[in-house]
């Protein structure tokens, strides 16, 4: 866990991670699930949005442009925090991040955003139950590495 | 044009336009995108005004574009107006307007 009082210090720090993936989260959100139906649909804690569901939404078929969000480069990573350092208010906000060669459970590969190569889709690359899907993001949020309390450097 | 993953995006941005009284968003908004670089400015600078404008509307409970928590809304309209600055190329004016959000 890493703390960061300044800007530039947080930024150095992103800058000398190299290829990583990145996602800030308020505290008492999941790092990669969402917990609750305030932000749209959700299926086992995925927002319905982010993947390409059957119909009968048990299961994720693969798509290279559909996935959760992750941040490729500190200024992406930047607006993101913003968001949330505002609708955080006075909650602390974390950034969770994993280097983009880390093991990722199979059926998961991050794909560049076509229209945005500061952004990655965490995508499904074979047919999966929904319940499996979740377990893997699950897996990989346990393995992120947490920035505690960023929004302070920013 | 700006492509919208998701139509709740465009109607947001609509709903904010009107809230917060800017007929220039609008306008950009019926222009399909971003013409000029005062289009980009402003289209930049009213996205975090209207950020701000998300987090007063959650405190009283409001229901906009069908959402009670407009967080990971607000990151998607972010993401696509990102992309259009990108293709347009204005994202130094992107990056300079959310640095002084």
């Amino acid at each position: 866990m890493e703390q960061f009082k300044t800007t530039d210090d947080l930024r150095e720090y992103i800058k000398s991670l190299g290829t990583f993936r990145a996602r800030p989260a308020i505290n008492g959100e999941h790092p990669t699930l969402y917990l609750n139906h305030e932000q749209g649909t959700m299926h086992h804690g995925i927002r319905e949005k982010d993947y390409f569901f059957s119909t009968c939404r048990q299961w994720v078929l693969p798509h290279s442009q559909m996935g959760l969000s992750f941040s490729g480069h500190w200024s992406h990573l930047k607006n993101i925090m913003k968001i949330k350092t505002k609708h955080a208010k006075e909650k602390p906000v974390s950034v969770f991040w994993v280097l983009e060669a880390a093991d990722i459970p199979s059926g998961l590969k991050f794909e560049v955003d076509a229209d945005d190569h500061q952004h990655f889709f965490l995508t499904v690359t074979e047919r999966m139950l929904t319940t499996q899907l979740a377990k893997k993001l699950s897996w990989v949020a346990d393995r992120m590495t947490e920035i505690k309390d960023a929004r302070k450097a920013l | 044009m700006i492509k919208f993953r998701f139509p709740e995006e465009k109607e947001a941005l609509h709903h904010y336009a009107k809230t917060l009284n800017n007929t220039k968003i609008e306008i950009i908004l019926q222009n399909d995108g971003i013409k000029t670089s005062d289009d980009a400015i402003e289209l930049a600078s009213f996205f975090w005004k209207m950020v701000d404008q998300t987090v007063i509307d959650a405190d009283n409970n409001l229901v906009i574009a069908g959402y009670t928590n407009l967080e990971s809304l607000c990151e998607d309209v972010m993401q696509s107006l990102r992309s259009h600055f990108i293709a347009t190329g204005h994202m130094e004016i992107w990056e300079e307007e959310s640095d002084k959000a």
